[in-house]
C-alpha cells in the first residue's frame, strides 16, 4: 500500500459532481466567478445545509453574519449568468454533512446500520463525516423551525427557485436504504413511543408485535411516518417553492464502502454499477462522496453521460416534454412496481418469483423498478408502451381502479393475483363480465388469464405456483409470456464487466424515415479486452457510432464487432422503423 | 496508522437468551483489496476450528450465506490468526461492533479514527510475515 497525498483542489469541494455547488465551501465574492465556469450548464444543483444557518438550531442566518448564508443573492448571481437553482433540502441525515446536516446541539445519538454498526461517511478530501439520529423529537421541532424561518426568508427575499425535498440513502445488496435507517438507542425509544401510543388508542385494536418480521414491518412503518413528518413539514413551509421529492444515491456512502475506503480502497467496479441501478429506479446519484482523482476515465464518462442535466431534468419531472424536445430519455420496456420493503424479503416479491434475474439477463437496464405507490395512471403511463408489472397483494382501491383504467387505455399489465384481496378478485370478474371481454386461460406452471381489450393486455398469473420452482423454471415462464408481447429490441449479448446503458428519443425531421432514435453505450469497467457484436437487424439501422475511446470496429456483413480496451467506451446510435 | 495492508475484523457480541450461551458474529473482514472473499473466509473457518465451531458438530460445510457466530473471543481470535496467515497479512485487528461506534463517537477526522481504532482493537501479528519476500517465495508460498 503506497500513500498518496493529494491535494484538494478548491473546484473539486466547490463542485463535487452532477452539477452540485456547496455554497458554503466558498467565499460569496466567488459564487460569480465560480458559477460562470461551469460552461453549458443551466440547471445547479444546491442543497441547503441546515447547520451552516443554524449552528445551535434556535437561530437564523440567512446573510445577516455570515454573507455566505445568503441564498437570495446565490439565486440571483446564478440567474444573471442565466443559470437556474434549484434548492434540494435534506428529509433524511446528509451523509455529505458534518453530523449529517444536523446543527452542533442537536446531534446527539450516532446512528446505527442493521448490524449496530455506527453510520459515516468518509468525505472525497477524506474528511470524516458522521450521521446523527434524526428520531429526537427536540430535532423534528428544531426542523420545522428552521423551515419554517426558511420559507420566510424566501418569501420576503423573493426567492422564486423550486425546492425538493432530498432522501439521501445508499444501496446495499441490491436495495436502497434511507439515512433515515436507524436501529440506535434514539430510534428504539422513538418506536416504542409509537407502539405505546397506538396500544393505547382505543380505536386502534392494535397488538404488539408477536415476531420478527411483524416487528420489521412495523419499524418500516415508523420510518415512513417519520420520513412523512419531516415531508409535511417541509411542504407547509416552503409551499410556494417546494416542487416534490427527490431520491439520492450516494455512492460510496454505506458502512460497508466506509469500511472499505478506510482502507483506501474504491470499489469503482460496484460505483460503476450502482448508477445503472439507480437510473433503473430512477433515482439519482451523487459522487460528491468520492475523490476526484477516481471520477475519471470510463467511470468519469459514464457519470457524466447518465446523470446529464436532461436526465436531472427528468428525474425532477420538469417540464421537457415538448414536442420538439430531443433529449434522449432512459429506455424501458418494463416498469416493474414493488414494495419497497417487500422486495427485502425473499418472499412475494418479484426477485423471489425471478422476474428480475430474467430481465437483467435479456433487458439489461431496460426496465425500471419503481416503488408500487408511484403507479398511477396518468397521460405519460397511456403512451410509455410499457408493460406494467403489477402485485396484486399491494393493491389498493385507487391503484386497483388506476390498473383497470390503464387497461382499457391500450396499457399492457402483468398481474400476479396471488395474496390480491378477495374483493378485487371478485370486482375483476365482474369486471370481465360487464365487458363482455375476451378471456382466454392456460397452465403452464401456474394458471395464466389473458384478457384482450384493443391494444390493452391485461394477463393476470398465480405467483404463489410459481414460487417454489426451479430458477430456470421460472424464468422460461417470463421467456414464454413476454414473447407474447411486441418488444422491438436490439438484442445484444453483452459480456460481463460491459456496462450497457440504453436511451431513445424523438425523431427530428431530418430523421422523419425512422419512429424513434435509439443510442447505446457501453462502457467496459473491466481491466480486459472485450469483444461485442452488434448484429444488423431489421427495424434497426445503424446511423452513427461515435465517442470512441480506446475501441476497435470492424463492420462485417452480418454484425459490427466492438472491440473494447480497458477503460473503452463508445456509443452508437439507430434509427428504430417498423 | 501503520501503512501495511492489515485486515480489520469487527465482531458483534450477542448476550445469552433463554439458557443460550452469548455469542460473537463475525460482521465484517476487510482489507487494502475490499471485502475479503467468501472461500477464503470459509477456507480459515475449516482449518482454524474444524468442526467445532458451533454446537452443531455434524456440519462439515459452511455457508456463508448465513451468519458465523463464535462460542468465545478465544475461537474468534484462533480464527482471525489463521485467515491473517492464509492471505499474508502482517496484522489483524481484531475490534468488537461496540469499540469501533465508541471510537467513531470520540473523533473527529479519519486520522484520528484511523488511529483510534488500531489502538482499540485487539491486534494480532503474523510472527511469519516477511514484507521483503523474494520472487520465488511470494510464487512457491
Amino acid at each position: 500500500m503506497s500513500i498518496e497525498t493529494r491535494l484538494a483542489r478548491d473546484e473539486d469541494s466547490v463542485f463535487p459532481g452532477e452539477n452540485w455547488f456547496f455554497y458554503w465551501k466558498t467565499s460569496v465574492s466567488l459564487w460569480r466567478t465560480k458559477l460562470s465556469e461551469l460552461n453549458g450548464i443551466s440547471k445547479i444543483i444546491v442543497p441547503i445545509n441546515w447547520s451552516f444557518h443554524s449552528e445551535m438550531g434556535e437561530k437564523f442566518d440567512f446573510g445577516e453574519h455570515k454573507p455566505e448564508t445568503n441564498l437570495a443573492q446565490l439565486s440571483e448571481v446564478a440567474k444573471e449568468l442565466g443559470k437556474e437553482i434549484i434548492y434540494f433540502i435534506p428529509m433524511t441525515p446528509a451523509p455529505f454533512l458534518q453530523n449529517g446536516g444536523l446543527p452542533h446541539l442537536l446531534s446527539k445519538t450516532i446512528s446505527l446500520n442493521d448490524d449496530g454498526l455506527a453510520q459515516s461517511q468518509i468525505g472525497s478530501n477524506e474528511e470524516l463525516f458522521k450521521t446523527y439520529s434524526l428520531y429526537d423529537p427536540k430535532v423534528f421541532k428544531a426542523f420545522s423551525k428552521f423551515i419554517v424561518a426558511l420559507g420566510q426568508y424566501f418569501y420576503r427575499d423573493g426567492i422564486v427557485n423550486d425546492v425538493y425535498g432530498m432522501k439521501c440513502g445508499y444501496f446495499s445488496k441490491g436495495r436502497y436504504h434511507s439515512f433515515l435507517e436507524d436501529s440506535s438507542r434514539e430510534f428504539h425509544d422513538a418506536f416504542s413511543r409509537y407502539l405505546d401510543a397506538r396500544m393505547r388508542d382505543p380505536e386502534n385494536n392494535f397488538e404488539k408485535p408477536t415476531s420478527a418480521r411483524e416487528e420489521q414491518i412495523l419499524k418500516h412503518e415508523f420510518e415512513n411516518l417519520i420520513m412523512s413528518l419531516y415531508k409535511s413539514s417541509l411542504e407547509e413551509g416552503i409551499s410556494a417553492n417546494f416542487e416534490g421529492q427527490v431520491n439520492v444515491n450516494f455512492l460510496g456512502a454505506s458502512v460497508h464502502d466506509s469500511l472499505k475506503r478506510l482502507m483506501n480502497n474504491n470499489d469503482i467496479k460496484k460505483y460503476s454499477h450502482e448508477i445503472f441501478e439507480t437510473v433503473s429506479k430512477k433515482m439519482i446519484v451523487s459522487s460528491t462522496l468520492l475523490p476526484s482523482h477516481i471520477k475519471k476515465g470510463v467511470f468519469g464518462h459514464q457519470l457524466n453521460q447518465l446523470m446529464g442535466e436532461n436526465y436531472i431534468n427528468q428525474m425532477l419531472q420538469r417540464n421537457i416534454e415538448d414536442d420538439g424536445y430531443l433529449g434522449f430519455s432512459p429506455l424501458g420496456f418494463f416498469e416493474v412496481y414493488e414494495n419497497s420493503f417487500n422486495s427485502n424479503y425473499e418472499k412475494d416479491s418479484w426477485k423471489n418469483l425471478s422476474l428480475i434475474s430474467y430481465l437483467y439477463e435479456n433487458y439489461r437496464f431496460n426496465f425500471f423498478e419503481t416503488e408500487e405507490e408511484s403507479f398511477a395512471f396518468n397521460e405519460s403511463s397511456m403512451i410509455d408502451n410499457k408493460i406494467h408489472f403489477i402485485q396484486g397483494s399491494e393493491l389498493n382501491r385507487t391503484r386497483y381502479s388506476d390498473m383497470l383504467k390503464l387497461f382499457m387505455s391500450g396499457g399492457q399489465i402483468i398481474l400476479n393475483r396471488s395474496g390480491m384481496d378477495e374483493g378485487f378478485c371478485r370486482k375483476l370478474e365482474m369486471f370481465y363480465t360487464e365487458n363482455s371481454l375476451k378471456i382466454e386461460k392456460v397452465n403452464y406452471n401456474c394458471l395464466i388469464t389473458n384478457i384482450a381489450l384493443d391494444a390493452g393486455r391485461l394477463i393476470i398469473f398465480e405467483g404463489f405456483d410459481l414460487e417454489e420452482l426451479a430458477v430456470d423454471i421460472k424464468k422460461d415462464f417470463w421467456l414464454k409470456l413476454l414473447s407474447t408481447f411486441e418488444i422491438l429490441h436490439l438484442n445484444i449479448n453483452i459480456p460481463n464487466e460491459i456496462q450497457v446503458s440504453w436511451s431513445t428519443r424523438n425523431i427530428s425531421t431530418a430523421e422523419l424515415n425512422f419512429e424513434e432514435i435509439r443510442r447505446v453505450d457501453f462502457y467496459n469497467i473491466s481491466s480486459y479486452k472485450k469483444k461485442i457484436k452488434v448484429p444488423h437487424l431489421k427495424n434497426f439501422a445503424l446511423l452513427k457510432i461515435y465517442d470512441e475511446v480506446n475501441v476497435s470496429i470492424s463492420k462485417r456483413n452480418q454484425d459490427v464487432e466492438v472491440e473494447l480496451l480497458p477503460e473503452g467506451h463508445l456509443a452508437m446510435d439507430f434509427g428504430v422503423y417498423t | 496508522m501503520n501503512n501495511e495492508n492489515y485486515l480489520l475484523l469487527l465482531y458483534g457480541y450477542y448476550p445469552a437468551v433463554d439458557n443460550q450461551e452469548g455469542s460473537y458474529k463475525l460482521m465484517k473482514v476487510v482489507d487494502e483489496r475490499g471485502m475479503v472473499d467468501d472461500q477464503s473466509l470459509a477456507d480459515a473457518l475449516v482449518n482454524s476450528l474444524g468442526k467445532d465451531l458451533s454446537s452443531n458438530s455434524n456440519q462439515t460445510h459452511y455457508d456463508l450465506n448465513e451468519d458465523i457466530y463464535f462460542k468465545g473471543l478465544e475461537e474468534l481470535n484462533k480464527f482471525a490468526y489463521k485467515l491473517m496467515n492464509d492471505l499474508d497479512a502482517p496484522l489483524i485487528c481484531v475490534l468488537s461492533a461496540e469499540n469501533y461506534n465508541t471510537c467513531m463517537e470520540k473523533c473527529s477526522s479519519l486520522e484520528e479514527f484511523k488511529d483510534l481504532l488500531l489502538d482499540s482493537s485487539n491486534c494480532l501479528e503474523n510472527v511469519d510475515y516477511s514484507k521483503d519476500k523474494g520472487l520465488l517465495s511470494k510464487i512457491f508460498n
